[in-house]
């Protein structure tokens, strides 16, 4: 049990690995319970919300750089809004693999897709066939979302439904149905790869 | 205006701040990390009534402001490192001309080029003594998300009381950063209009430093000009007009610091002090919150800076650790008071290289401190 | 009194040395915005650096004396936070073509709208007789004491090309022509540019032969060419782009367009 989750997105501009981390950071912050407002007290907040941090970087221009974003979720407020070493590592291309893939714990849950990554960590990793399952719905853009479903999957660390909620609001609606659909995807691929991790609110 | 909760970038809710403060014109030059503002105001402020222009370089931005100002406008601009450094020309006019503008400056990592994208808060003293001349600048320094809203809508209420040009020292990694946060129903300042028909009477020291604001196109007849000037705003060498002028303009910020300068307190009780601002409070905060000997000092308002505020906080403690992510910009300022408040130890932990410093290093320096 | 009509009485005498053409390009203003029936509460000037600049502190209206070179860009914040404000920018040709220089084109280029008189005396002025982005090719300078090794912009075919609605071009030695211009101008939309050569006695004149104000003025009026006159030569503007060739400048209405202005375009 874990009381704050720390999750690295890594690959190369355009994966949409930034929006996917949106996604996910929106859900939780906006979606996921009732909450009290934070008044001014803003370092010490007692509710039943999730706190969220999510950071990005990227190089300069967007497509075919490095790219990278976090999130960072807990019960508790979130000081230090940078991950050192992250619960939860999504690998999207050889040199995310290069750069990250060894920046882990025992714990860390390595989330590989077979189809841009090269190489394989030494400890225990799950392969997220996701451009090739992101191609086969139409179109390979939604890599990302298969990748944020099986993250789901795994840590609960959200509820689908948020998830749907915040890609209402920050997606074209006409891209909606094919997203969802990456997301259930994803989310079946993360759950038969049989690893877990439980947080306190999942 | 309802209070809402929203989950934005640091750039979005600086806009978002200005907004609700007022702002109706904008004008800015694509940079990073800055350029989020630019373009979330381009689809915002239109939806307003006000109107954003983007313009040829950052120099003509801050120009557009001023202008804009002068014509009755709340204005801001917004800018990274580079940027920052075009725009000290005009600062200073804003300064000597008394324009209630708001500059926002998203700090990157320099010198020149430097690391575009990557965070640093190397832009502190350029804030303070960047453009040339004798002067007194407001510049403020946000941690998180929420206080990016909340201290641009400062910036905007400190620029409009004081009629002077306030900074908000951003980062590359506020910037960007998403947090949830509260567009709260904060009051609004809003600048006095001068008294009908043309300025003729005298202005200044008889008005308590801050004279009202003759907009425009309402039939006052104003002169403004960087040039030194009389109470009435023509221009003159007199050392005597001079004095006088540069006295009011530093005095009117130094001597309201009271007003001016906020901050937070942590642990006040601890043993160990450290004085962080922006990112690095943060830092500090994940040790205050774990250490009941470690106690934080972050000024909210970074110029001026509140010395009287630190010095209580100071006294008694057994040493002050000063962390910035640069070679130590407050550090000397810090220094000072903290000598004066009888304190011993007074350290600098300094993060530079486009990082942000974590809890660990400043542990570390914590620790090199009693060490020695 | 009518001349002070426009001006600021308290503020006199001004600071302009005898024989400065900045006089009578100001009385043509004048006389061009009397004409035209404009109002002062609703008019203001915007002025950079430079004697020419100094010309917005003596007009009894609103008036912002910024910065060098960055008028352009203050007038700009200005007529788009009051869009109803008539916004007059008061120039020279330091100010406005050498360091103001990208502000000028991307004016001209946004037509923005604003009424632009650039006071060119091909010198720096103001701080004793420099070369500038206008002074012609051999010329004196203090700072070119062999003569001018480079050669000089025309600041109205630069706004022209750039997209500036109206551009006119006349000298000191024509006031009659400057007030119909400027007049005219001061009736258009979009951005307006008077270019007004002048005398500056006191250093070009003096550093090149022609000190006297009345050595100047015929110099001004010899040296120019009306742009009608070339087409009547035969003449294209290309002939003129190069001053040194043809030893003259064009004058007259170097463009009127119609243009979308910055506003129009904005207010859609």
């Amino acid at each position: 049990m874990v009381d704050t989750i720390e999750i690295r997105l890594s690959g190369f501009g355009g994966q949409g690995l930034i929006m996917a981390s949106v996604v996910l950071a929106r859900a939780a912050s906006m979606y996921e319970s009732k909450h009290v407002v934070q008044k001014d007290d803003k370092y010490k907040r007692e509710e039943s919300g999730l706190y969220v941090v999510q950071t990005q970087t990227y190089g300069s221009g967007v497509r075919g750089g490095a790219s990278r974003a976090e999130v960072k979720i807990s019960k508790k407020s979130i000081n230090y809004p940078e991950i050192t070493t992250p619960d939860v590592l999504v690998l999207m291309s050889e040199e995310a693999f290069q750069k990250y893939g060894s920046e882990t714990k025992p714990s860390t849950l390595v989330l590989i897709d077979p189809d841009t990554v090269a190489g394989r960590p030494e400890g225990d990793y799950c392969e997220i066939p996701a451009t090739v399952t992101a191609n086969e719905l139409g179109n390979k853009i939604v890599a990302n979302m298969v990748m944020l479903g099986a993250v789901t999957a795994m840590t609960k660390v959200v509820h689908p439904d948020s998830l749907k909620s915040a890609m209402k609001d920050l997606l074209p609606s006409e891209t909606l149905e094919l997203n969802f659909k990456a997301l259930e995807e994803g989310y079946d691929l993360g759950k038969s790869c049989g690893f877990e991790i439980k947080t306190d609110w999942g | 205006m309802p209070e809402e909760e929203v989950f934005l970038q640091g750039n979005e809710a600086v806009v978002e701040g200005a907004l609700r403060a007022g702002c109706r014109f904008y004008a800015g030059y694509p940079i990073c990390p800055s350029t989020g503002i630019l373009e979330t105001m381009v689809m915002r402020l239109p939806e307003v009534g006000g109107t954003v222009i983007q313009m040829e370089d950052e120099i003509s931005s801050i120009a557009a402001v001023i202008g804009a100002a002068w014509g009755g406008a709340k204005a801001m601009t917004a800018t990274s490192g580079p940027g920052f450094s075009l725009m000290q020309e005009n600062l200073g006019y804003a300064v000597i001309t008394e324009t209630p503008c708001v500059i926002v400056d998203a700090q990157r990592s320099g010198p020149s080029t430097g690391q575009p994208t990557l965070p640093s808060h190397g832009d502190i003293m350029q804030a303070r003594w960047g453009t040339h001349g004798s002067h007194s600048i407001i510049a403020l320094a946000p941690s998180n998300v929420q206080e990016c809203y909340d201290l641009t809508i400062e910036a905007f209420n400190l620029s409009e009381k004081y009629r002077t040009p306030v900074v908000l020292l951003s980062d590359g990694e506020l910037a960007h950063m998403r947090e949830r946060i509260v567009l709260k129903d904060l009051p609004i300042v809003n600048r006095e209009e001068f008294p009908k028909g043309p300025v003729t009477f005298p202005l200044g020291e008889e008005l308590g430093g801050v004279s009202p604001f003759p907009t425009f196109g309402r039939g006052h007849r104003t002169h403004v000009t960087g040039l030194t000037h009389t109470i009435v705003g023509y221009p003159s060498e007199s050392i005597e007009v001079q004095t006088k002028l540069l006295t009011r303009l530093i005095g009117k910020i130094s001597d309201n610091r009271k007003d001016i300068c906020k901050y937070e307190v942590h642990n006040p009780k601890a043993e160990h002090l450290i004085v962080a601002y922006g990112i690095p409070a943060r830092s500090a905060m994940e040790l205050v919150t774990e250490r009941a000997d470690i106690g934080l000092f972050q000024p909210l308002t970074i110029w001026p800076f509140p010395s009287k505020a630190f010095r209580r906080a100071a006294e008694g403690k057994k040493s002050v650790l000063v962390v910035e992510m640069n070679e130590g910009h407050i550090f000397r300022e810090v220094e000072r008071h903290a000598c004066r408040a009888g304190v011993e130890e007074i350290e600098l932990c300094s993060k530079l290289g486009g990082g942000i410093p974590a809890p660990e290093e400043m542990l570390d320096c914590i620790s090199a401190m009693e060490g020695e | 009194m009518e001349n002070f009509q426009i001006y600021r009485e308290d503020r006199w005498p001004h600071m302009f040395c005898p024989g400065c053409g900045i006089g009578t390009v100001m009385s043509c203003f004048q006389r061009a915005f009397l004409n035209k029936g404009l109002d002062l509460d609703r008019t203001a000037f915007v002025s950079g650096i430079g004697c020419s600049s100094r010309l917005a502190g003596y007009v009894y209206a609103d008036s912002l004396h910024t910065t060098h070179g960055r008028a352009l860009a203050f007038a700009t914040g200005l007529k788009l936070a009051q869009k109803d404000l008539e916004v007059v920018v008061f120039t020279g040709d330091g100010d406005l073509g050498s360091i103001g220089g990208n502000h000028f084109i991307q004016a001209c280029r946004r037509n923005m709208d604003l009424f632009v008189v650039c006071v060119n005396n091909n010198n720096y002025g103001m701080t004793g007789g420099q070369v500038s982005s206008t002074t012609w090719h051999d010329y004196l300078t203090t700072t070119t004491p062999k003569g001018n090794p480079e050669y000089p912009f025309d600041l109205s075919r630069v706004a022209a090309t750039s997209g500036a609605n109206y551009v006119a071009r006349y000298t000191t030695a024509h006031p009659k022509q400057l007030v119909r211009v400027i007049e005219e101008g001061l009736g258009k939309k979009g951005l307006r540019f008077i270019e007004a050569w002048a005398a500056c006695p006191t250093y070009y004149g003096r550093y090149n032969k022609m000190a006297s104000p009345v050595e100047h003025t015929r110099w001004l009026k010899e040296n120019s060419i009306h742009i009608e006159q070339m087409k009547v030569d035969g003449k294209t503007a290309e002939d003129d782009i190069d001053l040194q060739v043809t030893g003259k400048v064009t004058i007259g209405v170097l463009r009127d367009a119609d243009r979308m202005s910055y506003l129009e375009a904005i207010q859609r």
